[in-house]
């Protein structure tokens, strides 16, 4: 049975795929995706107008995160489960500098060409998203996506099978496009203080969902819990049950991302692994429709080197603390929900009882994980991927009487 | 067999004791799957099946890492995963990963047991037993001497009545929806529209003809010039009464026209006058010159407060009393001085319960509610005018959480308290009227829950409860409307 992809509907985002950019970096496992109707750049309409109407065809999306947009109508099934391509870096909904849309009135004041505020003058002034030249987040345009960040996301993504990285899930990137001189020249022209020197790119991903963990979307699943369930359609004990099971396989795989991509470079003589950097679970992953989490923005997951097995058990158990209360947030305002709607295991105790046997059951057929219960504590036995003899370690997940 | 025998065999197992019940008792509670039993052979089939789970484990451990193409030993990254596991790895992954999860559960089975002389077998609660012990747990105090089979029966008449409730507060909202009310009137959101589906289910009768009436009410032009939230208020509790709404628009009216000639503000005549629109005209005209009397006493106190309070359920001068003697008692008990605190004790001090057990209650149940009431004072006051049980009342309110979040009866997770704390007026749970032993008796005739005016319980939650949420709303705008995309 296939799992729908779910997105939360959002204010729409009129978008002009162009199928011809001068340069293109794909992903060959996700290549059927990239076909004829999908392949190209998706650039704002104004954005496309203002270049000068290059050869493309308009593409109605809707408005994910600032800088992204979802195209309801591409969509992808890859093991089982649904998955809905969208584009980052094809404009900022929002001012950089204020809590306002980033309306063409705002345009006109950061456009730094002439002869682009007379066309601007034609314009409506509705609040439709652009892409900047403003110098964003070290070297990123502000609404686009900068190469080096598009190609890191990138090479994540060719690592993994699919959506499927050594058991930790991901929202894989299918290509990342560079964008038109023209459309280039023209988002460059608009900034605010810092203009930005690099290319224009933008990258098109696939996610299972828009529904992230905490902050970043209309609906989400920590704070509307409630609504994220009717998204999903959970309507029966048994359902939440499988839903919370898929949940915390995902999120302890995400936990332990180092160790299970950890591997030996022979060439420096160093481990290395994944780690996340300026990233977190609450914003940067969403959550499927069977509860899986994926993570969204692999930009910010890159290798971390160590040297000997003590840095890398340092490695893992800093991976490990710094993201399990995003995680057990997320677990917890779940059971807690399925109580409330099913009328189960009153007392919250009991609930986190339960959230424990199903951590347990969850890690079973982990690869690098085992979790058990030990001298009244539940632990987590990390083996990762190489060297597991010597970089083992064993992480507390429970303490106290939890049986 | 009676609730409360099955409940200590519950309890029981449910902390691993012996349950020390009868062959009779284990079949009774077998037969309605709240407790398995096996013989030893069985047990010790299951134990030692439970026993392959560590083997298992190690097994599909193994096969996980060469699907996903784990280090070959030396060292080296292998690159994307899935190449390397050999033909059929992935196949006998998958039924491993069924055998593990049989397994994992067979080990549940083993680890819960209890040992129960009688019936010479093993025994452990099922997971209708455990929601069982917590209904007996919520209710066993009233239902301690009932049939067990005759107390389940009667909490499912409860839940389903929730259920209908909102299957009815769904068929109004729906039929004004297709009136467009909302088009007409843009102020006004679908939250508005569904608090009033939801209060109307209080009124007895036809639900399309409530939705008629409400919408009639809703889009007389009396309401010109009136805030959007008096107007809701307004149309909810004239249609919700039984009777032509047209003559108590007309009432309503008069009644502000002679709030006003009283010397209550303009602004506050409309929930005032909402407050008191199910009251007869004698007991209204002497309701009106009560809140006179109420004002000049405690003229710091709102009207819209004091409402309440105006309706003659005690003589004036003990309704101040009372009044008084819970705010200072609200405060002792640490409650913040204000508006809602004086709103809290006025429905406190209206109340049928004597001040001191009022004020008992009330501390209980505001300790219990979620924190998700903007005004848990308020909220928590509501709640405790019930003739239940505290920890009953806390119970009505969350079975009726339950019953809004499982319909989806809602746009926004704020709305749900909101809308369920209304659920928990309009359906009474089971159907136990009487006192607990060690409880006084309430002092006013308490009227069954199904007949309770709207008009004493939905302006003070509108004002207290629910203008929060609104506001919440309208700083909110684009989570409003969310409606489920699905690919």
């Amino acid at each position: 049975m296939v799992t729908p992809a779910v997105w939360v509907p959002n204010d729409p985002v009129p978008l002009v795929r162009l199928p011809e950019v001068p340069e293109t970096l794909g992903n060959p496992a996700l290549r059927r995706v990239w076909d004829e109707a999908t392949a190209g750049a998706y650039v704002p309409d104004l954005l496309w107008r203002l270049s000068g109407r290059p050869r493309g065809e308009p593409v109605d999306g809707v408005r994910d995160d600032n800088r992204s947009a979802i195209l309801p109508g591409r969509r992808v099934i890859l093991d089982d489960r649904e998955y809905v391509a969208t584009v980052k870096g094809c404009g900022a909904a929002t001012d950089a500098f204020q809590h306002a849309p980033l309306s063409v009135a705002r345009l006109r004041s950061i456009c730094r060409d002439p002869s682009l505020l007379q066309a601007l003058a034609a314009e409506d002034g509705s609040e439709i998203g652009f892409i900047t030249g403003e110098r964003w987040f070290g070297n990123v345009p502000y609404g686009g996506q900068a190469p080096d960040n598009g190609a890191i996301g990138l090479l994540a993504s060719l690592r993994a099978q699919g959506t499927d990285l050594a058991g930790f899930r991901i929202c894989p990137i299918v290509a990342l496009v560079r964008l038109p001189d023209a459309c280039a020249r023209i988002a460059s022209s608009f900034y605010w203080y810092r203009r930005y020197a690099g290319a224009y790119w933008q990258e098109l991903r696939l996610m299972p969902s828009n529904v992230r963990v905490y902050f970043h979307s209309p609906v989400t699943f920590g704070v509307d819990t409630p609504e994220a369930f009717a998204l999903f359609g959970l309507s029966s004990l048994e359902a939440c049950e499988r839903f919370l099971e898929n949940l915390a396989r995902s999120a302890l795989a995400a936990l332990t991302l180092y160790a299970r991509t950890l591997r030996f470079d022979d060439r420096t003589g160093r481990y290395l692994g994944l780690a996340y950097h300026d990233v977190w679970l609450d914003k940067d992953a969403v959550i499927a429709a069977d509860g899986t989490m994926h993570f969204v923005d692999l930009e910010g997951i890159e290798d971390v080197s160590a040297e000997t097995p003590a840095e890398v058990r340092e490695t893992i158990l800093h991976q490990f603390h710094r993201h399990v209360y995003e995680a057990s947030y997320a677990l917890e305002a779940m059971a807690a929900e399925t109580h409330r709607r099913f009328r189960v295991e009153g007392d919250p105790a009991a609930r986190r009882r339960w959230v424990i046997e199903i951590l347990e059951r969850a890690a079973g057929g982990d690869p690098c994980l085992r979790i058990e219960r030990s001298r009244g504590r539940v632990v987590a036995h990390v083996a990762p991927r190489a060297d597991a003899d010597a970089c083992s370690v064993e992480i507390e997940v429970a303490s106290g009487e939890v049986s | 067999m009676q609730s409360r025998r099955v409940a200590e065999i519950l309890e029981a197992l449910k902390a691993g004791k012996p349950p020390a019940m009868s062959r009779e008792e284990l079949t009774v509670l077998t037969g309605g799957d709240l407790v398995r039993s096996f013989d030893r052979p069985t047990r010790d089939r299951l134990a030692s099946e439970a026993e392959r789970l560590v083997d298992l484990t190690g097994r599909v451990q193994e096969l996980s890492r060469a699907v996903h193409g784990w280090s070959d030993g030396t060292g080296v990254f292998l690159g994307a995963s899935g190449a390397y596991a050999g033909p059929g790895v992935r196949e006998e992954l998958r039924s491993a990963m069924n055998d593990l999860e049989e397994l994992t559960r067979a080990r549940a089975v083993v680890e819960s047991l209890v040992w129960n002389d009688a019936s010479e077998s093993f025994c452990f609660l099922t997971l209708e037993g455990r929601r069982a012990l917590a209904d007996l747990r919520n209710w066993g105090a009233r239902a301690g001497d009932l049939p067990h089979d005759e107390f389940r029966e009667r909490l499912r008449n409860y839940r389903a009545s929730l259920g209908n409730a909102i299957g009815r507060a769904d068929t109004i909202l729906r039929s004004l929806h297709g009136w467009t009310l909302l088009d007409a009137m843009p102020d006004f959101t679908r939250a508005d529209l569904r608090l009033a589906s939801i209060a109307l289910t209080a009124r007895p009768g036809d639900a399309f003809q409530a939705a008629r009436d409400f919408a009639s009410v809703f889009r007389s032009p009396a309401w010109q010039g009136t805030r959007r939230e008096d107007h809701l208020v307004g149309a909810v509790v004239l249609a919700g009464l039984p009777g032509d709404a047209a003559a108590a628009m007309q009432v309503f009216q008069q009644t502000r026209y002679a709030l006003a000639q009283r010397g209550i503000l303009p602004d506050d005549t409309m929930v005032v006058a909402a407050a008191l629109a199910d009251l007869p005209d004698p007991d209204r005209a002497n309701a009106m010159t009560r809140l006179v009397d109420l004002r000049t006493a405690r003229p710091a106190v709102s009207p819209a407060i004091l409402a309440g309070l105006a309706r003659p359920a005690f003589p004036l001068e003990e309704a101040l009393r009372r009044l008084e003697d819970t705010s200072a008692g609200l405060g002792r008990l640490g409650y913040a001085d204000g508006e809602q605190a004086w709103a809290a004790s006025a429905i406190l001090a209206a109340s049928p319960w004597p001040f001191d057990t009022a004020l008992e209650r009330f501390h209980e149940i505001a300790g219990r509610l979620p924190g998700a009431f903007y005004s848990p004072l308020v909220a928590g006051a509501l709640l405790s005018t019930s003739l239940l049980e505290p920890t009953e009342a806390v119970e009505s309110l969350e079975e009726s959480i339950g019953a809004v979040t499982r319909a989806n009866f809602f746009d926004l997770t704020v709305e749900i308290e909101s809308l369920a704390l209304i659920l928990s007026h309009v359906v009474a749970p089971l159907d136990f009227h009487s006192a607990l032993a060690g409880v006084p008796p309430p002092m006013l005739a308490p009227l069954p829950p199904q007949v309770v005016p709207v008009s004493t319980w939905f302006v003070p939650h509108n004002l207290w409860v629910y203008r929060p949420v609104v506001r919440y709303i309208a700083s909110h705008p684009a989570h409003v409307h969310t409606i489920a995309g699905f690919g």
